[in-house]
């Protein structure tokens, strides 16, 4: 039993020693950016981090250091008036106008260039199995990893396995952006970064614009008439970011198990 | 704020922080063979640490750590000054002896990734952006000053180079690479993660290439005979490492408070 599953934490003995008794790493991975006024920039890679630390210690392997990078591109129209904008307004990603600060996009060909690299090294390590947890939903955040995902397991002695962090528990269906299922992991993981007192009172709705937080059902093209968020992020609670964190870290470990047991064959 | 970690901070605080201070932290280190007895973050965990120290000083906030870095091939001169073989080549700490393989990154990637993330924090309107460093190989120091020297003519930010670790006089002498200093700094922030029961007993002479250790002399060319480690890592202690992170925090706040200072006579 490794007395910590963090790579920059363990000694050369203790990684060489895992990787013959498990040769799978994990690479946490998600930007720093806006998720709300009352949620920590740091929202989706903390929940990576926290889904591969979980993940590792139940199934074994080394979790990389967290990979604070992430990349967006500009609202497409049809997202753009989905989410109340014109359609010929200019929006990257999360940061819409009446944000205070911008998110760290870092833009789409070096991210790619950088994940790439960070992929020929682990392979050069020998894992068998290396694991991207991507906390981000970026569109083409997630088409950049999922092809070089696809790249490096058909060229490569390695298979590169892409997740997304949360899976979402039955009876469930908030896939959205700063609202209350990712309000409550953070409140979950880490409460002092949550702060709803930056929000308006209850009661209030709260505009997609406004706060640029959207809900999944306005992603999916189902806005309410008003564009205001359903999945309130005030709803949120520790209880259910603990149900999510718990049935996120059982997923991802049976696709672990599974794919590494498929190595064998 | 309670803390200094921009991963932590909520916009409103980040924003609120800019205007205060308008600096930010960007520490960088690889995940390289440090001795059997060290972690691999090493270099990356004297970065973050010493950055988030300073920052506690000076104001501003401290980006999550960038474990990337980079080292070149030895040249015959360093492996011979190292008692490395003559055959064979050698990048950085990866000696022949040892049990694992650093993760180098190439230098012209590392580069493009550094480039990329000035991109963005200039962006974001810091004044005063520190690039952290506390890998000693030649060419990651010679990439990251030359970023800074570049970013900084183009502006509006200025972007500072600067080391992670400094020594006063009585430590600089047991300086190297996973000697005592570096063990030392390791055993402060987490003596869990060093473990010095995997090196020989006292006494018995340790070898630069049989471990990966070198002390600062040896990389200068004046190696004790067969190549045996000056101040090895068992004289690392807490209190010593507690005393470097001291001291290099203090040492870092007083360059950015001193660049900050020039900056607004500009």
């Amino acid at each position: 039993m490794l007395r910590t599953v963090h790579f920059e934490h363990l000694r050369p003995g203790e990684l060489v020693e895992e990787k013959k008794r498990f040769p799978v790493v994990y690479l946490p991975i998600g930007p720093l950016e806006w998720h709300g006024p009352h949620l920590a920039l740091g929202m989706d890679p903390l929940n990576a981090a926290a889904i591969s630390e979980r993940v590792a210690q139940r199934v074994g392997g080394v979790v990389l250091p967290t990979f604070y990078w992430g990349t967006e591109r500009e609202r497409s129209p049809e997202m753009l008036e989905h989410i109340g904008f014109d359609r010929d307004d200019w929006v990257v990603g999360m940061d819409f106008p009446k944000n205070s600060m911008k998110s760290l996009y870092i833009n789409e060909d070096a991210f790619g260039v950088a994940v790439r690299e960070y992929l020929r090294v682990l392979v050069e390590q020998e894992y068998k199995l290396i694991v991207i947890i991507n906390g981000h939903g970026g569109e083409n955040h997630i088409r950049t990893l999922e092809r070089l995902a696809a790249e490096f397991t058909a060229t490569t002695p390695a298979k590169v396995m892409y997740t997304i962090t949360t899976f979402l528990p039955e009876g469930e269906q908030d896939f959205g952006h700063a609202t209350r299922v990712e309000t409550s992991i953070l409140t979950a993981l880490h409460p002092e970064c949550v702060d709803l007192g930056t929000l308006p009172e209850k009661g209030t709705v709260l505009h997609n614009q406004d706060f640029a937080i959207v809900d999944d059902l306005t992603f999916r093209g189902f806005p309410t008439p008003e564009y205001t968020v359903r999945d309130d992020p005030r709803e949120a609670s520790r209880e259910l970011g603990e149900k999510t964190l718990a049935f996120s870290v059982d997923t991802i470990s049976k696709m672990v198990t599974d794919a590494y047991q498929q190595l064998d064959k | 704020m309670n803390t200094v970690q921009m991963e932590y901070l909520r916009p409103g605080q980040v924003v609120e922080e800019k205007k205060r201070v308008p600096v930010v932290y960007f520490p960088v280190g690889p995940l390289e063979w440090h001795g059997p007895q060290s972690p691999v973050g090493t270099d990356a965990l004297i970065a973050g640490e010493v950055a988030r120290r300073a920052a506690g000083i000076t104001g501003g906030v401290v980006l999550p750590t960038f474990y990337w870095g980079v080292d070149s091939i030895r040249s015959p001169q360093e492996k011979s000054a190292l008692g490395l073989p003559e055959e064979g080549a050698v990048r950085g700490m990866d000696f022949p002896a040892n049990s694992m393989r650093s993760l180098y990154v190439a230098e012209h990637i590392f580069a493009t990734a550094i480039a990329a993330y000035l991109d963005v924090l200039v962006a974001q309107g810091y004044r005063l952006i520190v690039l952290v460093n506390a890998h000693g190989a030649g060419n990651q120091v010679a990439t990251l000053q030359r970023l800074a020297q570049e970013y900084t003519l183009r502006g509006p930010s200025t972007v500072l180079y600067a080391r992670g670790a400094y020594a006063q006089q009585q430590d600089d002498i047991t300086s190297g690479h996973a000697n005592q200093l570096e063990t030392s700094f390791a055993m402060a922030m987490a003596q869990e993660d060093v473990d010095l029961g995997t090196l020989p007993p006292k006494g018995v002479p340790m070898r630069i290439p049989d471990y990966g250790i070198a002390d600062s002399l040896a990389f200068s060319g004046q190696a004790l005979e067969n190549f045996v480690i000056r101040y090895d890592p068992r004289g690392a202690s807490i209190e010593q490492g507690e005393r470097l992170l001291h001291f290099s925090a203090q040492q870092l706040a007083g360059i950015v408070t001193q660049t900050l200072a020039g900056l607004s006579h500009q």
